[in-house]
């Protein structure tokens, strides 16, 4: 009787303690014939059946083999594959439903069970012995391991990460079988208790990058962590930077890729975003189609990306010089020709261009927000019904059009989202510079852009790699895919290693 | 402050150092006074310079510099970053910016210099690397205008002009002004082996080579009498290349070439920053900014076309003490007092 009000107190406190939340679920249970004891999860984190299974694997166990759970609670941590060899033949291998899920048994501890519970396990109370049974069996929610669609791919692995701890490290597990490929956690968020964890093959790991992302991850003080962009923040050497220093990938192959060159790979539960460091610029420039393909065909492709970042940034801001300030440069038939066009437009080429410009990234976030199918019709609406309409008004020139369209195509190149939202948000002081100064503003604009590309680092380690240091012989691999590709090691430092040979 | 240089750092700080502002206008002074001679003048220069080069190599550890040394470096480093800026100022308000004020123009890209000066040493090592696929661009244009070119004009007269001939050896010593930054920076090399003749060798080679395009162009595109009346040959050869693609070529040359001068002065004040700040100095960047709005207000006082004219004529004298004959003459004396560079620096740690 006194036992039972016990409980009765118990639950009602752990109801209070779990703000009475609606997925929240406390109730009393017997074990075995004499043990009472409060079974407590979050059903929207447990599959209730297994719950169920394992409630049942329980009392059998505790029926059949009354000593052995006696063991179990003594001495902590023991799988049920364990509890087999601890030398009870009679448990039935049907209770042994699952050799994932543990079964630990621990001193009662409230503050601990709150943390065990939000972590999705199953909690059996023994007041009694003032001990918990630990079952860990959370299922979070998860997608399936599709391919992403931001970096689809033509040839190769179609798998991409899901927002699972278990399988994103079984996709990377099942590319490297190797013990070596070591996974490390750590706990991200005082309130969230959000599990971050990093990957790196132990040996081939670049150890100064690693030792700085384990202090940076180990400085993180967040009372809150939701999202991987809070990491990327914290991880990053410059964070007021355009440019992303840690490489944002979702597919397991890229991962592997960067992993076996000595980078870091980190993820948390909470998004398949996986991000790698240290990078360089031209890592971003990189897809698994270019080693998926043909060595020329790969090559060329490789080429026209990196033409595609120079096209993206200075483009319109050439055209604006060009048109404000060094008519002169054009061939003779082309400059009447733009003349006799751009003179029907009321506007400066800088208002122009900011016209399109603004549409084209209107268009773009729309058909991002909107579901798949309407994205499609807003991109043909916006691309063709509103660009023919606004240079039928005389808002813009037709040239600006083209210019517009053919940067708005260059800066969708870029394999990596995160790169590309940054040259397509650089060309427009690009565009001002131009307007003001012509050429001269934009020789201008491209030093102090070099200078911060040079002075810039991806986990201390140089981001412009490999013009600084300057590596002639790396050089070729930014432009050519080699037809064996060798992995090899980022530059570790910005001072050059050894002397060259000429 | 310290850096680790390889020798292709070291020859392409040189190489951007020695053609920097030069590179568009000494063609003119040289033929000149060498008239058709230029070249063989120039093929003479530049093996004085590889000979130079190869006792450089030799000496290099003898070159100390005491504080009065180092003042007279600085002083003349900082005169020829003055007369970057004057004469950049000079053909951007000519070329291109006549209405806008030069002091404005002046603040721009000095401010750039300033940023890339303030940022770590590597970037200013290295930023020279961004130049090279211009350089192919330049070489490109340049060769477009093989048609209009005329190989006879090239041939050598040797004829006496008295004493206006040998100005022309005098002159094309400014092709290699900055040689002298090869024994400032030869201490930071990574390994301090003995650099290979055939590394100088290939150096010496690449640089005159490129000169000497620039002259013989000039002189087989103009003939003696037209260079006369032209203060940038380069840039008028460029000027009227006629190629389908654009009408003006030499716009896009002088941009190139404002780059390139960019990163000279980069890389000058990169070598003041290593003698200067050798000994810990107390708040560096403001010093540095100092230096450059010192520099900056100079040259705006000094942009007129009689300033530029005596400077054409006669730097390089300086250029001919400060590079050629003070260098040597520290190196003897250092030789003789038995200095060297470790020496030094066991002293100083």
């Amino acid at each position: 009787m006194l036992q039972t009000l016990e409980m009765k107190q118990e639950i009602k406190r752990l109801n209070k303690e779990f703000l009475h939340s609606a997925d929240f679920v406390v109730k009393e249970i017997r074990i075995g014939q004499v043990e009472e004891a409060i079974l407590c999860y979050y059903s929207s984190l447990v599959n209730k059946a297994d719950v169920e299974q394992n409630l049942m694997n329980l009392r059998q166990l505790s029926q059949l083999a009354q000593e052995n759970l006696d063991s179990v609670q003594n001495n902590g941590k023991i799988n049920s594959n364990e509890l087999e060899k601890n030398g009870n033949n009679a448990i039935p291998k049907q209770l042994v439903k699952d050799d994932s899920i543990t079964i630990t048994t621990e001193k009662y501890n409230q503050q601990k069970l709150v943390d065990y519970v939000c972590n999705g396990e199953t909690i059996i109370i023994l007041i009694q012995s003032n001990q918990m049974i630990r079952i860990n069996n959370a299922d979070f929610a998860h997608k399936t391991p599709e391919e992403p669609e931001t970096e689809q791919i033509i040839r190769g692995s179609h798998e991409g990460f899901v927002e699972n701890f278990d399988t994103n490290v079984s996709l990377i597990r099942k590319r490297i079988k190797n013990n070596k490929l070591v996974v490390k956690e750590v706990l991200l968020g005082k309130e969230t208790k959000t599990t971050a964890y990093y990957f790196y093959v132990e040996g081939v790991v670049d150890t100064e990058a690693l030792k700085t992302v384990e202090k940076r991850l180990s400085e993180i003080e967040l009372d809150m962590f939701y999202s991987i962009g809070q990491l990327s923040d914290q991880l990053d050497d410059q964070v007021w930077s355009p440019f992303p220093q840690l490489l944002n990938t979702e597919r397991p192959d890229r991962v592997v890729a960067n992993i076996l060159e000595g980078k870091i790979a980190i993820m948390t539960d909470l998004s398949p975003t996986a991000l790698i460091g240290p990078v360089t610029f031209f890592s971003f420039y990189q897809t698994p189609d270019d080693f998926n393909a043909r060595v020329l065909v790969g090559t060329f492709y490789r080429l026209m990306r990196i033409f595609s970042f120079v096209s993206a940034i200075f483009l319109p801001a050439f055209y604006i010089a060009i048109v404000s300030f060094h008519f002169e440069v054009l061939p003779l038939e082309l400059g009447n020709k733009v003349k006799s066009d751009i003179n029907q437009i009321p506007y400066r080429p800088l208002i122009e261009a900011m016209i399109m410009e603004i549409t084209i990234e209107l268009i773009r976030e729309a058909s991002v927000r909107l579901p798949k199918s309407i994205g499609q019709t807003i991109g043909i609406v916006g691309g063709l019904v509103i660009g023919d309409a606004i240079v039928s008004a005389g808002l813009v020139s037709n040239l600006m059009v083209i210019v517009v369209a053919f940067t708005a195509i260059s800066s969708f190149v870029v394999p990596s989202v995160e790169l590309n939202t940054s040259i397509r948000m650089l060309r427009f002081p690009f565009m001002f510079l131009a307007s003001l100064f012509g050429f001269f503003g934009i020789v201008i604009g491209t030093f102090l852009l070099v200078i911060h590309l040079l002075n810039l680092s991806s986990l201390k380690r140089p981001y412009f790699s490999p013009i600084i240091p300057f590596e002639p012989k790396e050089l070729k691999k930014i432009f050519l895919r080699a037809p064996n590709y060798k992995a090899k090691k980022q530059a570790t430092s910005f001072s050059p290693k050894k002397d060259d040979n000429t | 402050m310290s850096i680790q240089l390889t020798k292709l750092q070291l020859f392409l700080l040189m190489f951007v150092m020695q053609t920097g502002f030069v590179y568009t206008s000494f063609q003119n002074i040289i033929i000149e006074h060498g008239n058709r001679d230029a070249t063989i003048q120039f093929i003479i220069i530049s093996v004085i310079f590889f000979l130079q080069l190869l006792f450089f190599e030799r000496t290099h550890k003898y070159f100390v510099l005491n504080s009065f040394t180092k003042t007279l470096y600085l002083i003349y480093w900082s005169l020829y970053v003055t007369v970057f800026v004057i004469y950049i100022t000079y053909v951007l308000t000519s070329w291109i910016f006549p209405n806008t004020p030069t002091i404005v123009l002046i603040a721009i890209f000095l401010s750039v210099c300033f940023y890339a000066s303030i940022s770590r040493p590597e970037t200013a090592v290295n930023i020279g690397v961004v130049l090279i696929p211009m350089l192919f661009l330049f070489l490109v244009f340049m060769f477009l205008t093989i048609p209009n070119l005329h190989a006879t004009n090239l041939l050598p007269f040797f004829y006496d002009r008295q004493d206006t001939w040998w100005m022309g050896f005098i002159y094309a010593t400014y092709a290699f002004g900055g040689a002298e930054v090869f024994v400032v920076l030869r201490k930071y090399l990574v390994s301090n082996d003995k650099i290979p003749k055939k590394s100088l060798f290939l150096y010496f080679s690449l640089l005159t080579s490129f000169y000497l395009l620039s002259i013989s162009f000039s002189l087989m595109y103009f003939s003696l009498e037209e260079i006369k009346l032209i203060p940038e040959p380069i840039l008028y050869i460029l000027h009227s290349v006629e190629v389908t693609f654009a009408k003006r070529l030499d716009i896009f040359f002088v941009y190139i070439w404002l780059s390139w001068s960019l990163v000279a002065i980069v890389n000058y004040a990169l070598v003041m920053r290593l003698v200067y700040f050798e000994k810990k100095r107390r708040l560096p960047r403001l010093q540095q900014l100092i230096f450059f709005a010192i520099i900056g207000i100079t040259a705006n006082f000094l942009i007129k076309f009689s300033v530029l004219d005596f400077l054409n004529n006669y730097l390089v004298y300086l250029n001919i003490i400060f590079t050629f004959i003070l260098p040597v003459l520290i190196i003897f004396v250092n030789k003789i007092r038995g200095r060297t560079v470790s020496e030094l620096e066991k002293s100083s740690s």
